[in-house]
């Protein structure tokens, strides 16, 4: 007997299996439009906050512009009609290193300071290269890049830990909730560890659509809370850190 | 369409995998959370013991310098003052009329007085900074004071020198020799001790300073970090950027350990 997650259903005082909750009818057809409608969310605070952003931040608004742009195009019925069978996997072999060099870019301070190693670099190349392997001799190109988001979300859960871990022993930054970086490490770690799994096992699940979609909706859900946490960085504004004046220079000058 | 290939097991596997590496990632980045306040508060705790720990040091610095500038108005005063009221007094004797005897009994007087007047400063000036110590550096004068304080009779010292001829930093010389005069002064006026000892080893570019006394030593807790006069020598050697390590025990006199880099002496 397998393991069965229960949750409380409060509006029928009874337990119900998590997957009769998924299929249930609360989440109606408009569930996912709802998600790719949140993707503006983003965006429009991104371009809101435009003249302030840092340079993380400015990297993050590529990202969500990226890949709201990406996350359309795959659903566009010209771009599925291209293959035979008709799908949109061959569009996330593509988008996932891209949107993986995009996340490894906001990282990038961070990555350089942990090792004198290029350490984005090497991440980047290999991701793509991993990539072009999984869409030729994995799991195809046709079918969903289960690998490659696997291997995505596992990379970038280990980025988001090192990152907590690093900002615990640096202690550079006392007051988190102004830092950008933490609003887009907490949807990162929290984003991608729940899509993990999920991802891995989506060739797998695939083979039931009704099971499959119903599963899916917990991404869709994730999805929704990492452009809430990715607005949130836009409007952070971290706090200046005073340089202490160099040995050869005064407040008025040299 | 559904082909029922998917057990249900399997899947109730797989949503307990997701949810629980979704409740462990939220746990996570709660705990960073909580953690990293902590750490903070602590840290804040910490900054402000060091401040006032700070703030004891230049109180006592302050105080020190005070009860210097006290010591020298008193010598000044009762040394150098009174010689001259006394020079005057003796040339005001002298009259148009007077005897050469009388003459040349208050000229004796006078050059006598002169001479003590004389011997004076120059022991004012020698306690405030020993040429020996500008000329020849910490060693050579740190030597002479012990040598002066053992010809006084009073006490046995044991000097250990370093045989290079290598000296430390201006500043540092000058901390070092004040540690010094503290320590050899707080050992006569309180420690009732027999004995003192005095070593100074270069190691590499780490000068070592070490003094040691045979006194009746004190109780740490006691008395309040050790007193103004330790204070005084952590002060002074802090800002040579010095190390101070000391300990001391009732009927186990003190001993006070001191480390310099002199890397610090290049940048004086």
């Amino acid at each position: 007997m397998g393991i069965v997650i229960m949750i409380l259903d409060t509006q029928f005082h009874h337990i119900l299996p998590m997957i009769d909750l998924l299929d249930s009818n609360f989440w109606n057809a408009q569930f996912q439009s709802i998600f790719h409608w949140s993707m503006l969310i983003p965006i429009a605070v991104g371009i809101y906050s435009l003249r302030s952003h840092n340079t993380e931040q400015r990297k993050l608004f590529f990202y969500v512009v990226t890949s709201f742009v990406f996350e359309y195009f795959s659903q566009l019925k010209w771009a599925i009609r291209q293959f035979n069978p008709e799908t949109n996997a061959p569009f996330y072999h593509f988008f996932t290193p891209v949107l993986f060099i995009f996340f490894v870019g906001i990282y990038q301070q961070f990555l350089k300071d942990f090792t004198s190693f290029r350490v984005d670099y090497f991440l980047a190349i290999f991701f793509i290269l991993f990539s072009l392997w999984n869409a030729i001799l994995g799991d195809g190109i046709l079918n969903f890049p289960g690998l490659s988001l696997g291997l995505y979300a596992f990379l970038m859960m280990l980025i988001a830990v090192s990152f907590f871990l690093k900002l615990l022993t640096a202690l550079t930054v006392e007051r988190l909730e102004k830092e950008p970086m933490f609003w887009i490490n907490s949807g990162v770690l929290i984003y991608f560890s729940g899509n993990f799994l999920l991802w891995l096992t989506m060739n797998y699940l695939l083979k039931d659509m009704n099971v499959s979609y119903s599963i899916f909706k917990i991404s869709i859900i994730l999805g929704l809370l990492l452009n809430i946490l990715l607005s949130i960085a836009f409007v952070c504004r971290p706090k200046a850190v005073l340089l202490p004046p160099t040995r050869n220079q005064t407040p008025h000058g040299d | 369409m559904e082909t029922n290939e998917i057990s249900a097991d399997s899947v109730n596997i797989l949503l307990a995998g997701i949810v629980g590496m979704l409740l462990l990632s939220v746990a996570l980045v709660v705990f960073f959370i909580v953690y990293q306040r902590r750490i903070f508060e602590q840290q804040r705790i910490l900054l402000a013991e060091e401040q006032a720990h700070q703030k004891e040091l230049l109180t006592a610095a302050v105080e020190v310098q005070e009860t210097e500038r006290r010591r020298i108005a008193r010598d000044l005063h009762d040394d150098i003052g009174s010689l001259l009221s006394a020079t005057r007094l003796y040339l005001r004797q002298l009259k148009p009329d007077s005897s050469p005897e009388k003459r040349a009994s208050i000229q004796n007087e006078s050059l006598n007085i002169l001479d003590e007047i004389i011997q004076n400063t120059r022991r004012i000036t020698h306690d405030l900074l020993p040429p020996v110590l500008e000329k020849f550096g910490y060693q050579a004068a740190a030597e002479d004071l012990c040598d002066r304080v053992a010809k006084s009779g009073g006490m046995k010292v044991l000097f250990t020198g370093d045989s290079s001829q290598r000296r430390l930093g201006e500043k540092q010389e000058i901390a070092l020799y004040r540690v010094l005069q503290e320590l050899v002064n707080n050992t006569l006026k309180h420690a009732k001790a027999s004995q003192f000892e005095v070593s100074n080893i270069w190691q590499g570019d780490v000068f070592k300073f070490s003094y040691r006394d045979d006194g009746r030593g004190f109780n740490p807790n006691t008395v309040k970090s050790g007193g103004l006069g330790l204070k005084n020598i952590e002060s002074r050697t802090s800002l040579v950027g010095g190390h101070l390590d000391w300990k001391s025990a009732p009927g186990k006199g003190l001993e006070v350990n001191i480390t310099l880099n002199n890397a610090f002496a290049i940048a004086d």
